[in-house]
C-alpha cells in the first residue's frame, strides 16, 4: 500500500496519454454550468447566474467538466429546455435584432435575425441548410403567434442546440490525416479557456478574417484576453474546483445555516477574485488561502475539525497523491473516546492502531496543522478547555499551523507540479500531467498557456476513425 | 389500454373505499407472488444498524416493536413486507463504493434499466429516476446507483422539475407542437454532429440523442390522468415526501413503469436537523449511538410507509385493484452494518403483491446479485445478465 501510494504520486506512472506531455485528442465539450450561465447571459444580454443546470456530473480525478464524461442526461436535457424556453421569453429583442420587422419584410428580418444570433451562439457561421430549419421553425410559429413569438421560439431552439451546448475542438482532417481546428474552434478555445464564456466580436472577427493561424495574431488576442477582468473569473473558477471550494453549498455542519455558506461562498470569491492576477505564492500567502472558510468547512466532519479531511485535501489535492479508501469491515468509529478529550487526542488512536496508522500517518500529521479552524472555519485558540495543538509535520519536516504548512508546501515541488497538473486539467478537460513550474507561476499561465501552445490546434483522432471522416464542418 | 379521465377518477373512488380497509385488517399475507407491471426501486444510505435489523423467529415475520428496531414505523404493514437479511454485496466496491454496483452487480446497467427495457417502452416515461439531495455531490462510484452501459443516470433532484416534465406540457397542444419542433431540430443536429465523431464521442451523443427524444415522447399522451397539486417546498424532508406522492401518481397515471426514488448518496452528510440531530447521518451510521442514528434509519422507515401506503391507497388504472397487488418495491441500501462499511448482513426489504410476503427470509450465502435476478424474474425479465453465471435467489414469490 505504501508502494501504491508513493507511486501514483507525480506525473504519469501509467501509459494514459497526458494534457502537456502528448498530443492533445479532438473533443467534443459540453459546457459546465458556469459556462452555460456565462454563454446564455452575453448571448441574450440578461443576468442568467445560477440558472445553468446543474445535475451534478461525474467527477474524474477531482475535476467535474471532464471532456469525455460529461453528458446530457434526460434530466439535463429537460433543464436546458425549460431553462431555454424561459430565457428566450425574457430577453429584450430589441437589441438582437438588426432590423425593423415594420418597415423590412418579415422573413428578411428573422432570416438575418437567425444568422447573426447563430453566428454567435454557435460560435460559427451557420450552413444554409441550419439557417434555413431555423426560419422554418419562425415561419410556423409566426403563423399563429406572429414575429416576435417565432424570433422567442427560435431562440429558445438555438439553447437546445449540440452547437450551443458543446464546445467543438472537432477540427477539420488534413491529407496527412490529422484533425486541424479551424479559426472558429480556436476562438472559441481561446474565449472559453480565459473568459469562460463565448468570444466577442473582436474575436469572432479575427476568426472570420483567418488570423488565428498566425502565431503573433494568437498571442496579442491572449495577451488581450489576459488583461481582461474576464480573466480573473476562470482563475477563480479553477481554484474552486481544484480545492472543491463550492461544496460549501452543498455539506451540512453543526452550527451552518444557509446564510452562513452563502457569506463563507461570498467571501471565498472575494478571497480569490481579490488575488486572481497574482502568483501562485501571492494567493497562498497573501491571500492566506489555507485559513479560508470554505476551504476549512469542506474538509471537515459535520461536528467538528478533522485531521484526516484536512490531510487528505494536502494529500490529493494540492500534492496530487492518491490515498485509498479504507477497507471496508473496519471500526471506523471514533466513539468510545474521552468525550472531553480534544480532536487531536480522540484521533491520536490512528497512530496508536498499527491498521490505521498504515495510511494515516500520511494524513493525520498534517491536518492537525489546521486544528486552530473548526469545522466552520472559526479561529479558536482552546478547544473544550485544552489548549490547541497545532503542531504536525509534511514527510519528516516539523511544521506548525498553517502558516507554516503554506511555506512547507510552497517550498515543495509535489505542491508546483500538481498546481500545474491540476490546471491543465481544469483547461483541457482531460488527464494532465504537470511539471514544477516554481512557486511564483502566474495563476493564469497555468490555463492560458495551452492554447498558445503549437501543439494545440492538431488534434489525433480515434485510431479506428480511418479515413471516413474528411467532412468539412458546417460552416466552412 | 388507455383509460379516459373519468373512468379513472370513478374506479378511484371505489377501489380507494374498499380495497386498503380489506387488506389492513385481513391477518393473512397478501402476496401472491404473480402480476408484477411496475417496479420501485427506494434508495436510503450508510447501511443500517445490524441490532435494528433482528427477526425473533425466522420463519413468522415477528417484527420487534419499540424504540430499537428501524420497523417500528412499519407495523400494521407487515402483511406487504418480506425483509431480507444477511446478504452478502457481490461483486462490489469496498464501502462506500457498494453504491455503485448495489443495483448493476458491476455490470454497467442497473436492474431496474434491464427492467425498464422490458416492460416501460410503451408509457411516456421509460423510468423515472428521482433524487433527494443527489446532484449536490458530483458523480462517481459512490454517488449515483441507476446506470446504463457503464454511465450513471442523474435523478431528479427537484420535485417541480418532476412536476414540470409529468404534467407541464398537458394542456395546451399548441405549446406541445412549439416544443416538438424544437426538440426535432435539436434532434436533428445531434444527429449531424454524431456522423462527424470518433467512435467514443458517438456513444455520448448517442445518450444525448436519446435523452431529446424521451423528452419529445413525454410530451404526447399525459391524459390518463389529472394533475395533482404542485410541489413548491424546499427541504429534505419535503422534498422526499413531495417524491413519493410524485411516484406513486406518475405510477397510476401509467405515466411510467418503473420509478428509482434515491434519497441523498453513500457517506450522506445530511444532518437530520428536524429530528434535533446535529452529526451528519453518515457520522452517527460509523458511531451508531442507538439513540442517533437509528432514529434517523426510522424517520426514512416512515417515509417508506408513506410509499407503501400510496400504493396501497391508489388503484391500479387497469384493474381497479390497489397499485401494491401489482408493484414489486425494493428498499435497498448500499453496505451492511454502517459503522463498519461491510460489504455482507446486508439489509434490504422486499414489498408488494408480486412478493410472497408477510415473512423474513434468511439470506446468508446469497449474493445481491442473486436477489437482483430474483426481482428482475418477478418483473418478466428471467435470466438477466450481470456478472456472474450465479443463479437467481429463489424463494421470493
Amino acid at each position: 500500500m505504501i508502494a501504491l501510494l508513493w507511486g501514483l504520486g507525480i506525473g504519469c506512472a501509467e501509459h494514459t496519454p497526458c494534457v502537456g506531455e502528448d498530443p492533445q485528442p479532438r473533443a467534443l465539450r459540453r459546457l459546465t454550468p458556469t459556462e452555460y450561465e456565462r454563454t446564455v447571459s452575453d448571448l441574450l444580454g440578461v443576468d442568467a447566474s445560477g440558472r445553468g443546470p446543474d445535475v451534478g456530473d461525474p467527477q474524474v480525478e477531482g475535476f467535474r467538466n471532464d471532456a469525455r464524461a460529461t453528458t446530457v442526461g434526460q434530466v439535463l436535457a429537460d433543464r436546458y429546455r425549460a431553462v431555454g424556453e424561459a430565457l428566450a421569453q425574457e430577453a429584450d429583442l430589441d437589441p438582437l435584432l438588426r432590423c425593423d420587422p415594420r418597415t423590412t419584410a418579415e422573413v428578411e428580418c428573422a432570416t438575418s435575425f437567425v444568422h447573426a444570433f447563430g453566428l454567435r451562439a454557435f460560435r460559427r457561421p451557420l450552413s444554409v441548410a441550419e439557417a434555413d430549419r431555423y426560419v422554418g421553425l419562425w415561419q410556423e410559429v409566426q403563423q399563429t403567434d406572429g414575429f416576435e413569438q417565432g424570433v422567442r421560439w427560435v431562440i429558445a431552439a438555438m439553447l437546445q442546440s449540440p452547437h450551443l451546448l458543446y464546445r467543438s475542438e472537432l477540427g477539420v482532417q488534413d491529407r496527412r490525416g490529422q484533425f486541424v481546428l479551424t479559426d472558429w474552434e480556436m476562438a472559441s478555445a481561446l474565449s472559453y479557456t480565459l473568459w469562460g464564456t463565448l468570444p466577442d466580436d473582436a474575436l469572432l472577427e479575427a476568426a472570420a478574417a483567418g488570423e488565428l493561424t498566425r502565431t503573433e495574431d494568437l498571442t496579442s488576442h491572449i495577451d488581450r484576453m489576459a488583461a481582461d477582468p474576464r480573466s480573473s473569473r476562470v482563475v477563480v473558477d479553477f481554484v474552486t474546483a481544484w480545492l472543491d471550494l463550492d461544496r460549501v453549498s452543498a455539506v451540512d455542519r453543526d452550527g451552518m445555516s444557509a446564510w452562513h455558506a452563502q457569506s463563507m461562498r461570498d467571501e471565498t470569491q472575494e478571497r480569490l477574485l481579490t488575488h486572481a492576477s497574482g502568483t501562485l505564492r501571492e494567493l497562498l500567502v497573501d491571500g492566506e488561502l489555507l485559513t479560508d472558510r470554505s476551504l476549512l468547512t469542506v474538509h471537515a466532519r459535520a461536528s467538528g475539525s478533522s485531521p484526516v479531511h484536512r490531510g487528505l485535501l494536502v494529500r490529493e489535492r494540492m500534492l496530487c497523491e492518491e490515498i485509498p479508501e479504507p477497507p471496508a469491515n473496519i471500526d471506523l468509529s471514533i466513539g468510545g473516546v474521552d468525550p472531553s478529550a480534544t480532536t487531536r487526542e480522540q484521533f491520536a488512536q490512528h497512530a496508536d492502531n498499527p491498521a490505521c496508522a498504515e495510511c494515516h500517518q500520511f494524513l493525520d500529521p498534517i491536518g492537525v496543522t489546521f486544528e486552530h479552524y473548526t469545522q466552520l472555519g472559526v479561529y479558536r485558540t482552546e478547544e473544550r478547555g485544552h489548549p490547541v495543538d497545532a503542531r504536525g509535520e509534511l514527510d519528516g519536516v516539523p511544521v506548525h499551523g498553517v502558516a507554516e504548512l503554506t511555506t512547507a508546501l510552497l517550498d515543495d515541488p509535489r505542491l508546483r507540479t500538481c498546481f500545474s497538473r491540476a490546471g491543465r486539467r481544469f483547461a483541457s478537460g482531460m488527464h494532465a500531467c504537470g511539471e514544477d513550474v516554481g512557486p511564483d507561476v502566474p495563476l493564469l499561465s497555468t490555463l492560458a498557456e495551452l492554447p498558445s501552445t503549437p501543439g494545440f490546434r492538431v488534434r489525433r483522432g480515434d485510431p479506428a476513425e480511418g479515413d471516413t471522416l474528411a467532412i468539412a464542418p458546417v460552416g466552412e | 389500454m388507455r383509460l379516459s379521465r373519468r373512468r379513472l377518477l370513478g374506479l378511484g373512488g371505489a377501489g380507494l373505499a374498499l380495497a386498503p380497509f380489506v387488506h389492513r385488517l385481513s391477518g393473512e399475507a397478501r402476496g401472491s407472488g404473480s402480476g408484477a407491471t411496475r417496479l420501485v426501486v427506494f434508495f436510503t444510505p450508510n447501511g443500517s444498524a445490524p441490532t435494528s435489523w433482528r427477526f425473533d423467529d425466522p420463519d413468522t415475520l415477528a417484527i420487534r416493536p419499540g424504540p430499537g428496531s428501524v420497523f417500528d414505523p412499519l407495523r400494521g404493514t407487515e402483511r406487504w413486507l418480506l425483509p431480507l437479511t444477511s446478504i452478502q454485496l457481490d461483486p462490489a466496491g469496498e464501502g462506500h463504493a457498494g453504491m455503485a454496483s448495489m443495483l448493476t452487480a458491476g455490470s454497467g446497467t442497473s436492474i431496474d434499466q434491464i427492467v425498464a427495457d422490458a416492460i416501460g417502452q410503451d408509457c411516456r416515461f421509460r423510468s423515472l429516476e428521482l433524487g433527494v439531495e443527489t446532484s449536490t455531490e458530483p458523480g462517481t462510484t459512490t454517488t449515483r446507483m441507476v446506470y446504463r452501459a457503464g454511465s450513471f443516470l442523474a435523478p431528479d433532484d427537484d420535485p417541480r422539475s418532476v412536476y414540470r416534465r409529468l404534467y407541464g406540457s398537458a394542456e395546451d397542444d399548441r405549446l406541445r407542437d412549439r416544443r416538438s419542433s424544437m426538440l426535432d431540430i435539436a434532434a436533428e443536429e445531434i444527429a449531424e454532429l454524431h456522423r462527424q465523431l470518433g467512435h467514443e464521442e458517438r456513444t455520448r451523443l448517442d445518450v444525448h440523442l436519446d435523452s431529446v427524444r424521451s423528452i419529445e415522447r413525454s410530451l404526447h399522451g399525459s391524459d390518463t390522468c389529472e394533475a395533482p397539486g404542485q410541489p413548491d417546498t424546499r427541504s429534505f424532508p419535503d422534498d422526499l415526501a413531495a417524491q413519493v406522492s410524485l411516484a406513486v401518481h406518475a405510477l397510476a397515471c401509467d405515466a411510467t413503469r418503473v420509478v428509482s426514488l434515491q434519497s441523498s448518496v453513500s457517506g450522506s452528510n445530511v444532518m437530520f436537523d428536524w429530528l434535533g440531530q446535529t452529526a451528519s447521518h453518515h457520522g452517527l451510521s460509523h458511531e451508531q449511538r442507538p439513540d442517533a442514528f437509528v432514529v434517523c434509519q426510522q424517520w426514512y422507515a416512515a417515509q417508506f410507509r408513506a410509499l407503501l401506503e400510496g400504493l396501497i391507497d391508489t388503484p391500479d388504472p387497469h384493474t381497479g385493484t390497489p397499485l401494491i397487488e401489482s408493484t414489486a418495491v425494493v428498499w435497498v441500501t448500499e453496505m451492511g452494518d454502517g459503522r463498519l462499511h461491510t460489504n455482507h448482513d446486508v439489509g434490504w426489504l422486499l414489498a408488494g403483491g408480486p412478493f410472497r410476503t408477510g415473512r423474513h427470509v434468511d439470506a446468508t450465502g446469497t449474493t445481491h446479485e442473486q436477489v437482483l435476478k430474483a426481482i428482475a424474474g418477478v418483473m418478466g425479465v428471467p435470466e438477466p445478465e450481470l456478472s456472474t453465471r450465479r443463479p437467481a435467489m429463489e424463494g421470493l414469490t
